[in-house]
């Protein structure tokens, strides 16, 4: 798993490449704050080379979503692969993540 | 119903098995033909009652282990996942979606919602002080 963020506009794209699990869920966390701690006015989650994700990963989106309401910033993901998909659906994350292309 | 094919893996539970353990159940099922959707949900069931037993079934450090029974029958997987840890007082609280005792963790409750919902029987057993078990049925359509 590789994590990492990049700005355009005050805009945060973070990316989250290969298999996210509780083994590795630690690194993404202090990436994606680390980018936090710019202020960005809205998060755009790519998942376009995440290949894994389970609950463990669902509980670290939920927890950053919370932060970036109480601040006014929106969070978005992108491309989103089969089995990503289903985690989100399952858990309900499409209720507070707009998709974006 | 007689097995196909049988596996016993007994495995430290630490992280950093996660991943092992979640591929060698789906390598497992490749003689049936799954689709990559049907893996995907194992895997992801699978991914979900291994972390359970590494971040919730043991207080002490020490030897401490996972224990997993896998057979697979003409039209599917049966897979047991085990520990000897703590156990869970309330099996109907622990899976009612959302609950987590680890809410300090940003976990997110829905472990157990993810077993139910990608597989297609989960029994959960639980003795407090003895351990817990998690059983789960896959049935898989060849491809
Ligand atoms: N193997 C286990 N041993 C002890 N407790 C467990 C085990 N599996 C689950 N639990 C309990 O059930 C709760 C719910 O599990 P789950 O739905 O996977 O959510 P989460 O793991 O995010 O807390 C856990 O918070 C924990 O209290
Ligand atoms: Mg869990």
């Amino acid at each position: 798993m590789t994590a990492h963020s990049e700005f355009s506009d005050g805009r945060m794209i973070f990316y989250i490449n290969g298999e996210l699990d509780e083994s590795n869920i630690g690194e993404a966390k202090e990436a994606f704050d680390d980018g936090m701690l710019r202020g960005p006015s809205a998060v755009v989650l790519d998942l376009s080379g995440l290949t894994f994700m389970d609950s463990t990963a669902v509980g670290m989106i939920i927890s950053r979503y919370k932060r970036l309401k109480s601040v006014g910033a929106k969070l978005y993901a992108r491309g989103l692969t089969r089995q990503t998909e289903r985690v989100f659906r399952t858990s309900g994350l499409f209720g507070i993540i707009e998709v974006i292309r | 119903m007689a097995a196909l094919n049988q596996m016993k893996m007994q495995i430290s539970a630490i992280s950093g098995n996660e991943s092992f353990i979640r591929s060698a159940a789906a390598a497992f099922c490749v003689p049936l033909n799954p689709s990559l959707d049907v893996i995907n949900d194992i895997k992801t069931a699978v991914s979900e009652a291994a972390t359970n037993v590494i971040i919730h079934a043991y207080d002490k450090p020490g030897e401490n282990f996972i224990y997993i029974d896998a057979e697979l029958f003409d039209g599917g997987l049966s897979i047991i996942i085990r520990d000897t840890g703590k156990g869970i007082a309330d099996v109907g609280l622990a899976m009612q979606p959302a609950f987590t005792s680890k809410p300090e963790d940003e976990r997110s409750g829905m472990g157990f919602t993810f077993m139910q919902t990608f597989m297609d029987e989960l029994e959960v057993k639980s003795v407090v002080g003895e351990g817990t078990s998690v059983g789960m049925k896959k049935y898989i359509k060849s491809e």
